[in-house]
């Protein structure tokens, strides 16, 4: 307490007398020198994020036959064709198991995720990478990242700190919306700025409940006193988030306040039900990109089990990957597919968006690099080496586009790692045994 | 095929992953081989406490805890960041689950809410106990009073004068900040909402500088482990007191309590927490239907679902405090307009919900409830496989392995179209040895409730054909749907599992082998007392084991010169 007494001294004679001062807020990630600026003359950020589906493809109808530049689109990814230019698919990565076992719709995306390949269900290993790219470029925005939803499960959530820790989603778009652009929204671009000072009051409250609550670690065990660092750190996020809403937000040109979703959809995971609320959420999601809420995001379209279901036909997605028998002409299960080209159509529209937001001379999606990713490449098998992955948008001119890369195998802990370096991350290697390496995608990589 | 894989499964991780890989292929001869009854507690004569822990506070907590201290209409509609089910159970995964930042922006966005509407000109007059004397200046006294009135009910012991001094500061910030006291008041409450000392509930050990090494809880620890079991609550006053007064540390003191707490009208909460913690009815709300199939299924039915059978637990449970196993066998159907499609009766009853006797042979108990029958079942069918399931794991605690992930799959190709009913096709796949282990143990209970569609509905005919229920439950033969709620009523496992699921809910935690004389205790006495839920609560909140604790290992140095421990 001793040293709150005089700090809140000082704070309680900043408030009463409004002797505040207007700062920008820096830049942790800044373009290098090839990139381009806003009219403002501030340099535009990079923004990282990543985009998922279930239950994999077909690969016959969906990997493309020809490697490099001006690759084709078999029919289930057919509605990705105009997006070539801003795309890069990856195909014949690896995921090694070192003799752990796999599990089903987990161990694909958990070791491509976080580099280790899970020994049991629910038994998380390390963190997912997106909580290590948002602990370096996070920073100076109001959320450090957003995880988001279509599925409207609250437990749809590939981004976690530890198997204990894992980051909510948001799984309603209103409340979305309301967390993003609602009453502690400020306009970028408005020429008006008054610092709240209900916002410094908040905050030095939250800073003293952390003062207030040190005692507490004396009297708990390591494991309860590591949960315990844990809440703090997450207080300190939203003393973050406070601070920066205390400055003035510096102009962004493709800022937009979005209008706000009527209501929520009904729940349920309908493909037509998820289709409308990705799209109302990737609405959200690209502006609060363009307006600097955050620049890390976890978009998920499916789960990795996916049960997405079509109203009338007696079997969902999943059921039908393991139920439907081949079709005995085109040689795979046509319903199955029919969902993963419903799930390409939605990968197209988010890219789409991103890219239809005009900033600096350029758009969102090239100052912008998105990871996709499956959880499995044929799910009736449940096959994990394969996993279908992408890339879109050029990472503020570090990542080349409109390639098709065949991995030969390698492990698919080289596009994290490919990712990470992009967005200028020291990152020496990435993933552990088999999937251990330093080895970049240099192929996509200026 | 088994095919319903919850992305975190938490039910004996490891071994059902073994198990999965190895045993259906070893055990097609004897499919209840399978079966793994969890938690595998083998026997010791002795118990042992296990140490103490800190546990988050959950959802349905802390909306309890909010209308208990500041009333009924002072809600909250945000969503706490879900916790992955263990044992069987949501409230186990609060030992260990950590706050993520944007978990806690969750809880923050409540507690705002939360304190605006405390500090309202509605609520504000019977809510703080006195009158700034300026609207728009800081009163430490008032602030004070009304931090000292709410504050040890949230933190489930009195405030030290470091505590209080700090709401107060906090308050005057907020005021000098808003120009309005009562909105300081907010401020200052919602870090009191959203401090650790709020949210995680931690055992805290009675220190005794003469015996540092000899550990129990400290009184108020015990009043929160009690009120939280019984209540889903944080302690009342009267219990708070009693803690005070060195009550709980006598066996008379903690009985008289629990009597009291028993009697109390928050006792529904408790029980209702319970249950819908071990029926898993969290997930009942999210559960849609294709409206080309089920266009009566709505929110709305699986909303009222959820009710129906919370009503009657609460019914035979508490109000009756009947046998455990007559939920299983009841012919009380309690039913609102909304359920009137589902159970295809016209319910006239202006009130929204009915008591009717059900003199049908169609139904009986939880297990026929639209609750159950819908939420194990696919969009737009019923699933055998998943609610075979569902009773083997929620009612019986037996795991049933997943399907190993290098299954052909290709064997199972669109069973021959002739075939009308779903016993007949999972027959087809019974025929592939891989599979045929784990249907086994699941499609017979399940389709024993075939007579129920994918969203609850009564039928007897499924495309045309009749539908055949009969079977058999571990040995039990059945053949229709009275003689298979009896069986499983009358399962072996039943009282087991409840007396186990009952016992670690009470204590947040896993219990293990060490504590198997305790569970060995309550499950004979609970069958002996004619398997009375209220009596089994009563025996585990007066039980010396309910309270007991471990001693940490702890650091001598700090004890010697603080007396605090410091554990490790």
């Amino acid at each position: 307490m001793k040293f709150e007494v005089s700090r809140r001294r000082v704070l309680r004679g900043m408030l009463s007398g409004a002797a505040i001062t207007v700062g920008l807020p820096l830049f942790d990630c800044l373009l290098n020198e090839n990139g381009e600026a806003m009219a403002s003359g501030l340099p535009i950020p990079i923004r990282f994020g990543i985009w998922t589906w279930g239950l994999g493809m077909t690969s016959q109808v969906y990997v493309p036959h020809n490697f490099g530049a001006n690759y084709d689109f078999p029919e289930e990814i057919a509605s990705l064709k105009d997006l070539a230019p801003f795309l890069n698919f990856y195909s014949n990565y690896r995921i090694p198991r070192d003799d752990k076992p796999n599990l089903c719709h987990f161990t694909g995306w958990v070791a491509i995720r976080s580099g280790e390949v899970p020994t049991a269900v629910a038994a998380l290993p390390g963190s997912s990478f997106d909580v290590k790219v948002a602990a370096e470029i996070g920073n100076g925005t109001r959320f450090r990242s957003i995880v988001a939803t279509a599925t409207g499960s609250p437990q749809s959530s590939q981004s976690y700190y530890n198997a204990k820790a894992i980051n909510p989603p948001q799984i309603s778009e209103t409340e979305f919306y309301k967390a993003v652009f609602g009453s502690e929204f400020q306009d970028p671009n408005s020429s008006v700025f008054t610092p709240d000072p209900v916002t410094m009051a908040r905050k030095s409250v939250l800073s003293g409940v952390v003062e207030d609550s040190q005692n507490l670690s004396k009297v708990l065990g390591s494991a309860d006193r590591a949960r315990l660092d844990q809440h703090f750190t997450a207080i300190r996020e939203v003393e973050q988030r406070l601070a920066v809403q205390l400055e003035k937000p510096p102009p962004a040109e493709a800022c937009q306040k979005p209008e706000p979703p009527k209501a929520d959809e009904e729940p349920g995971i309908d493909v037509e039900v998820i289709g409308r609320r990705h799209k109302t959420m990737t609405d959200i999601l690209v502006l609060a990109l363009a307006c600097n809420q955050t620049r890390v995001f976890s978009m998920q379209y499916s789960d990795s089990f996916a049960f997405t279901s079509r109203k009338g036909f007696p079997r969902n997605h999943h059921v039908a990957t393991h139920e439907e028998g081949n079709d005995p002409v085109l040689g795979y299960q046509t319903d199955a597919s029919w969902f993963i080209r419903r799930a390409m159509e939605n990968w197209a529209y988010f890219v789409g968006a991103m890219a239809n937001v005009r900033e600096g001379g350029g758009t969102l999606l090239d100052r912008s690099l998105v990871f996709a990713h499956s959880d499995q490449a044929l799910a009736r098998t449940h096959a994990i080496d394969g996993i279908p992955m992408w890339t879109a948008g050029r990472a503020g001119g570090r990542l080349k586009t409109g390639l098709h890369i065949d991995g030969k195998g390698a492990p698919a802990s080289q596009l994290p790692l490919t990712c990470m370096r992009a967005l200028g991350l020291q990152t020496g290697f990435f993933g552990s045994g088999s999937l251990e390496t330093d080895k970049v995608v240099s192929d996509v990589l200026v | 095929m088994l095919l319903t894989l919850p992305k975190r499964m938490s039910l004996g991780l490891t071994f059902a992953l073994i198990a999965a890989v190895l045993l259906p292929l070893l055990s097609y001869a004897d499919p209840s081989k399978l079966l793994v009854n969890e938690p595998s507690r083998d026997s010791t004569d002795k118990f042992t406490p296990p140490p103490p822990q800190s546990r988050l506070i959950t959802q349905s907590q802390y909306s309890r805890v909010i209308k208990d201290v500041f009333g009924p209409d002072i809600t909250i509609t945000v969503r706490f960041p879900p916790l992955p089910r263990e044992g069987g159970l949501e409230t186990l995964a609060t030992t260990d689950t950590a706050l993520t930042p944007a978990g806690f922006e969750s809880f923050y966005s409540a507690a705002s809410d939360v304190a605006a509407k405390v500090v309202d000109e509605e609520h504000r007059e019977f809510l703080i106990p006195c009158k700034p004397r300026s609207i728009s200046a800081p009163d430490d006294k008032c602030a004070e009073r009304f931090f000292q009135s709410v504050g040890p009910v949230l933190y489930r012991r009195p405030l030290t004068k470091e505590e209080a001094a700090f709401q107060v500061w906090a308050a005057a910030q907020g005021t000098v900040a808003t120009k309005n006291f009562y909105r300081g008041l907010a401020l200052s409450l919602t870090g009191m909402l959203v401090s650790p000392k709020f949210l995680m509930i931690s055992d805290t050990i009675a220190t005794d500088r003469q015996r540092p090494l000899a550990a129990k809880l400290d009184a108020y620890s015990k009043a929160s482990r009690l009120s939280l079991f019984l209540w889903n609550s944080f302690p009342d006053r009267a219990l708070l007191n009693a803690a005070k007064d060195g009550k709980l540390d006598a066996k008379a003191g903690i009985e008289y309590q629990v009597q009291r707490m028993m009697k109390s009208p928050r006792m529904e909460a408790g029980v209702r927490a319970f249950f819908e913690d071990m029926l898993r009815l969290d997930g009942i709300e999210g559960v849609s239907k294709d409206p080309t199939v089920y266009p009566m299924y709505t929110r709305r039915v699986a909303a009222a679902a959820k009710e129906q059978v919370l009503r009657t637990v609460v019914d035979l449970v508490l109000v009756q405090d009947t046998d455990y196993r007559n939920l299983f066998t009841t012919k009380t159907l309690f039913v609102s307009p909304v359920l009137g499609p589902i159970y295809n009766i016209p319910v006239t009853d202006p009130a929204e919900w009915s008591e009717i006797t059900d003199t049908s042979a169609e139904r009986a108990g939880l297990l026929t409830q639209p609750a159950f029958l819908a939420e194990y079942a696919h969009t737009a069918r019923s699933s055998p496989t998943r609610r075979g399931r569902a009773v083997r794991e929620i009612f019986l605690c037996q795991n049933v392995p997943n399907p190993p992930s290098n299954v052909d799959f290709s064997a199972l190709n669109d069973p021959d179209p002739k075939l009308k009913t779903v016993r007949d096709r999972l027959s087809a796949h019974r025929s592939n040895p891989v599979c045929a282990g784990c249907h086994r143990i699941t499609d017979p209970i399940g389709l024993a409730l075939e007579n129920f569609d994918g969203a609850g509905r009564y039928r007897e005919t499924e495309d045309g054909a009749a539908i055949d229920t009969s079977g058999n439950l571990d040995g039990t033969k059945f053949q229709n749907i009275t003689e298979f709620t009896e069986a499983v009523a009358h399962s072996a496992q039943l009282p087991r599992c409840l007396t186990t699921r009952l016992a670690d809910y009470a204590v947040a935690r896993n219990l293990g082998a060490p504590q198997k004389p305790w569970i060995d205790r309550l499950q004979q006495d609970f069958v002996a007392n004619g398997y009375r839920v209220l009596k089994l609560m009563e025996d585990i909140a007066t039980s010396d084991e309910f309270y007991s604790i471990s001693s940490p290992v702890v650091d001598q140095t700090v004890v010697a010169n603080t007396g605090v421990a410091l554990l490790n």
